[in-house]
């Protein structure tokens, strides 16, 4: 048996961070490839950012980054949003060192600067997502 | 449990029956190796003998004598055996338990969820005859958690509780955790379940083990009332004070004993009278506190409605609709059952952090956790809270919650103090509120009120419009984002009559909540309660099943760790014709844990590496279709690629509005 005592508390808290830019520049079309294929090798559309794509995705789902934020940075029930447009590295890399809510702290052991800012271009390499109103399912009154 | 197969049957009527076909002798020596350690007396022709049971010469090496070698009996035996004692009866017309099922008819019930179990074989048999398998009728399950699973999410659907029968010991050991859920979840079942009391008419083995002084005390914590019934009288009145009980706010499981010498024995062909259901009234807040509180909310300039557990009726929903629109307050929904429509300008729940923090009196109506909707503990090392309301707001509370607390289990959450704390039951509660909030107004508004609807508008739309956006992100990731899985049910089922039932719905994000119109009380019916997994699928398909008699297309979003813990309920949809589409969240983990030994893993620096030990589903990942296709209904998937979502699900609603149950695995995000 087990329990799901936290679930509400994690949610709510990490929800408080939202660690992506403001959204109005990411609605452009996007092909139907998985993104998590679009965003290997160089970065086709997104920023251009220091660091290593390829190395960048390989680091946010090997070390549970996209746990809570979801498989594209996209955000989720455990986490906010990272990309695409996410804040800059230097700023990702002091609120992880020292998270303010729930989220887990990722020292330097286990997540070193470079691998952030690797995961950083990663971040900044993810496509904006379709436009809400080229989406059928979300605009559906 | 011995006794759940096929029985081996020792006693001296089926002795009888097999001389007749194979032989006397060994026929003794076999049953005698069956019942293992019980002294027997047979006579035979004028004879007889006196034989431990298990006897069997050493020559054989344990082992009876096969039947060919033994002696046939001769004919004085089988005259002796095969005749029937003119005292003992072979035949009873009514017997107790026919009786009891006249109970259960006096309480209108309708199902009755069982696993079948022999200390309750009178009263099944009386259910299935005596009572035409009408009202209630059973529902057969492969586990008792199934069976009060589905009492569950029944009662929260049709409002009315559904029975539960239950084999003793070990069926109400087996029902434990749901009943677990159903009491913090404040829901009502009548469960009832069978015990052998008297001890000198238990069946060797499996009768005693299954049998208990006090079968209550297993649920006792966290059952409202038991009783152990020892006449059919006791048990009229035990039945009918517990089903009361159960229905009485705040309503909990109640678990009666059906004996099984009270099931068994003959009773008077007459008919025997029950005694009438009491109805008790929801209890109602006092008249001068809901004064007051109307007072304060009328002066009050930043007030907050939250609400928890409190609408179980259209007209409680209207209510709470009213009450939010006489005081221009906006509504906080927890969605401990769909209080308020989220379509409505005045369910703000997307902004409830900030409305929290900036209000100066804060209505909570049936909250379960009132110290952490204004506060939050903080999970870190030396873990430490802090209010996330302004310290100088003003509580209310309405509830039944300190009516209905135990010791043991702390489901009852963190002590807090409230400003002004009114007992009664939220929903009965409202419109003695509404009135005293309309009186209260010096004109029918005030200038605090006015201000705030074009406000509260605006904020509505863009909280539509953010959520929108939000669930665009990772719209063609794999795996498919939660946002996208929840997103593309809903042209589906926009213009049906729709439900939805799920467990833990923040495990999604609350997408559906976000992006579906969600307008009537019985859309959503809430969460797990004491959050034991396994929850899902059964009161889902118990909920389903309520649904069923009013043709509603119903929408399941289940997790696959909480499927797997009880998939065999998938079968019962299957036997019993209950439609629904289970669109499973496979994310191939226990992702709540993966994350808690992530988070310890990162406390010590190791890294997260090995994590996924003990904590994912993926190696084999589990083909739910599949599992589905085996206990009888359509199974589709496992979807992985985005673009074929909306396809397999256009298939699974076809299949459930033409009558019947199908599974869609979605293999998706993990949160």
């Amino acid at each position: 048996m087990k329990n799901y005592i936290v679930t509400g508390t994690l949610s709510a808290c990490l929800g408080l961070f939202c660690l992506a830019g403001p959204a109005s520049a990411q609605n452009a079309k996007q092909n139907a490839k998985p993104i998590a294929q679009q965003t290997e090798g160089a970065a086709p559309a997104g920023q251009k950012a220091a660091g290593d794509v390829r190395k960048g995705h390989a680091l946010f789902l090997k070390d549970g980054c996209q746990q809570c934020h979801g498989t594209v940075g996209q955000g989720g029930g455990g986490g906010p949003r990272l990309a695409p447009d996410p804040l800059p590295a230097e700023a990702i890399e002091t609120y992880v060192r020292n998270p303010a809510g729930q989220m887990p702290p990722f020292g330097e052991k286990v997540l070193s600067h470079d691998d952030i800012v690797n995961i950083h271009a990663y971040l900044a390499s993810v496509m904006p997502p379709p436009a809400v109103k080229d989406i059928p399912a979300l605009n559906v009154d | 449990m011995s006794d759940k197969r096929p029985p081996i049957d020792v006693n001296r009527r089926a002795l009888v029956s097999a001389f007749a076909v194979t032989g006397a002798a060994s026929l003794v020596g076999a049953g005698r190796a069956a019942a293992q350690g019980v002294t027997t007396s047979t006579q035979t022709g004028g004879e007889s003998s006196s034989t431990p049971s298990g006897n069997i010469p050493a020559a054989t090496n344990g082992k009876p004598l096969p039947a060919e070698k033994s002696s046939p009996p001769t004919a004085k035996q089988m005259w002796a055996e095969t005749e029937k004692p003119a005292e003992e009866p072979v035949f009873v017309g009514r017997t107790g338990s026919d009786y009891m099922v006249d109970v259960l008819k006096a309480l209108d019930i309708d199902y009755m969820a069982t696993m079948p179990g022999s200390s309750f074989r009178g009263l099944h048999e009386s259910i299935i005859n005596y009572g035409e398998n009408k009202k209630p009728e059973l529902l057969t399950c492969l586990h008792e958690e199934i069976v009060v699973g589905m009492c569950h999410g029944y009662a929260k659907t049709a409002n009315k509780p559904m029975a539960a029968l239950l084999h003793g010991v070990v069926g109400v050991q087996h029902s434990a955790m749901a009943v677990y859920n159903a009491w913090a979840d404040r829901v009502p079942i009548l469960m009832i379940a069978g015990n052998n009391l008297d001890a000198s008419k238990r069946r060797q083995g499996a009768e005693w083990e299954h049998s208990s002084v006090d079968n209550g005390a297993m649920l006792r914590s966290f059952t409202k009332w038991d009783a152990q019934p020892v006449s059919l009288d006791h048990f009229a009145e035990s039945t009918l004070r517990g089903y009361a009980l159960a229905v009485e706010k705040p309503s909990a499981p109640v678990l009666i004993m059906a004996d099984s010498e009270l099931q068994e024995k003959p009773i008077d062909a007459k008919p025997k009278s029950v005694p009438g259901l009491n109805r008790p009234r929801p209890p109602v807040g006092d008249g001068g506190a809901l004064a007051e509180a109307a007072r304060m909310l009328v002066n009050a300039q930043n007030p907050v409605i939250i609400v928890d557990k409190l609408v179980s009726t259209p007209e409680g929903m209207q209510h709470l609709v009213t009450l939010a629109e006489t005081l221009q307050a906006p509504v906080v929904d927890k969605y401990g059952r769909m209080n308020m429509p989220n379509t409505h300008y005045l369910n703000q729940t997307g902004r409830g952090r900030a409305l929290l923090h900036n209000a100066d009196v804060i209505l909570g109506l049936e909250l379960s956790d009132f110290w952490g909707t204004v506060n939050t503990l903080v999970d870190v090392v030396e873990r430490y809270s802090h209010p996330t309301a302004n310290p100088k707001v003003k509580l209310i509370g309405i509830s039944t919650h300190s009516l209905l607390i135990k010791s043991n289990f702390q489901d009852f959450q963190r002590y807090q103090p409230i400003d002004l704390d009114i007992t009664g039951d939220g929903q009965a509660t409202l419109p003695y509120l509404i009135e005293a909030v309309k009186k209260a107004l010096p004109s029918g508004h005030n200038a605090a009120s006015d201000g705030r609807a074009e406000k509260m508008k605006a904020a509505h739309k863009k909280s539509k419009e953010q959520a929108r956006l939000a669930a665009s992100y990772g719209w063609d990731a794999t795996p498919i984002s939660t946002a996208r899985m929840c997103a593309e049910v809903w042209p589906l089922i926009k213009d049906s009559d729709w439900a939805l039932t799920a467990g833990t719905l923040n495990f999604m994000n609350n997408w559906p909540l976000k992006l579906w119109d969600v307008t009537k009380h019985y859309q959503y019916g809430g969460g797990t309660g004491g959050g034991g997994v396994g929850y899902g699928a059964p009161a889902g398909i118990g909920s389903a099943l309520a649904h069923r008699e009013h043709g509603r297309l119903v929408i399941g979003m289940w997790g696959d760790g909480d499927l797997m813990c009880c998939s065999a309920a998938l079968w019962t949809a299957a036997h019993h014709k209950i439609p629904l589409v289970a669109i499973v969240h496979n994310n191939r983990a226990y992702h709540q844990e993966l994350m808690h030994v992530q988070r310890m893993a990162n406390r010590h620096q190791r890294g997260i590496d090995r994590t996924w030990i003990g904590t994912t589903i993926q190696d084999p990942p589990i083909d739910f279709a599949k599992v589905a296709q085996g206990l009888g209904i359509e199974g589709i998937g496992p979807v992985v690629d985005p673009n074929d979502l909306g396809p397999a699900l256009k298939k699974a609603v076809a299949l459930a509005k033409a009558g019947e149950p199908v599974l869609v695995d979605v293999v998706s995000q993990g949160r």
